[in-house]
């Protein structure tokens, strides 16, 4: 059974509970309103200005890829063409133009 | 309104934001304590405004809301404390002949209730809602509302009941 002074005391503490929540807070809710859309505001930019980095981070490396992907043929010889050139040394007054990454041109003079 | 805030209007959330203040702060203030009331709230509200696509039915956004301050207070509130001294005297005999509750420090006293308890407690007390509203806001069934209830009032029975208490006994929050 409950005891009447708990009981009383719980009622007490139920008044000055509400009492208590009944005092005004600090921000007004138009001030907090403005909290935080300014907030929400700041977290936008932020949000935009990664997504500018990320794309333009993702430009840079396709362009590097694409710039490699189209290296001039015959700019660096391939292996097999390394070969003949090591193997097949140019003799005297002899030329070598590579037509392409795979044709080598002989000349005499 | 709500749909304008689900479409990306920061000055219709704004407004929302105007409207459910006063009541998620008082919600806050009881179950994570004055100190952190309003930071938590706001803090949630910048979280709900990301999550507003989320929301389907627009006529449950204040329940939805609160569910995010609610999982907000609880956490804070856990991490907060494990254990909160109590060096108020519950010996209700005032000298200047206040009424007992003037000198009850309320926040210390919900203190020595768990969370979900304080939540309950304050639903109950404060707002006056129904057994299956409150399990509806808190995701809990209406017989743990009960029973969240009962506790909580037994604790506080106990607590402000007893003629006196030692000052400075410590209550375990869990």
């Amino acid at each position: 059974m409950k005891s009447p002074e708990g009981f009383e005391s719980q009622q007490w503490f139920e008044r000055a509970w509400k009492r208590w929540l009944d005092s005004p807070t600090h921000r007004s809710p138009e001030e907090a309103a403005a909290a935080v859309a300014q907030m929400i505001r700041q977290r936008r930019r932020r949000a935009r200005s990664l997504w500018l980095y990320a794309a333009a981070a993702a430009l840079l490396v396709a362009g590097i890829m694409i710039s490699l992907s189209r290296q001039p043929d015959g700019a660096v010889p391939e292996r097999s063409d390394r070969k003949v050139q090591e193997e097949e040394p140019l003799g005297q007054g002899q030329i070598l133009l590579w037509l392409d990454g795979q044709t080598p041109l002989y000349m005499t003079y | 309104m709500i749909l304008q805030a689900q479409e990306g209007s920061v000055d219709a959330f704004s407004e929302l934001v105007e409207r459910n203040w006063v009541w998620l702060v008082r919600f806050a203030r009881s179950v994570a304590g004055g100190a952190d009331a309003e930071d938590i709230v706001q803090e949630s509200l910048v979280a709900a405004w990301s999550r507003m696509s989320s929301l389907r039915d627009p006529d449950a956004f204040p329940a939805w809301l609160l569910r995010i301050v609610a999982r907000r207070c609880f956490r804070n509130a856990r991490k907060r404390a494990r254990w909160v001294p109590l060096p108020m005297s519950t010996d209700y005999i005032d000298p200047a002949g206040c009424s007992p509750a003037e000198s009850v420090d309320v926040e210390r006293v919900l203190n020595i209730l768990p969370v979900r308890q304080r939540a309950v407690m304050h639903f109950t007390v404060i707002e006056g809602r129904s057994d299956s509203e409150i399990g509806a806001l808190l995701g809990i069934a209406a017989a743990s509302v009960r029973a969240h209830r009962r506790r909580a009032r037994a604790t506080l029975r106990t607590a402000l009941g007893e003629p006196r208490i030692e000052k400075g006994l410590s209550h375990e929050i869990t």
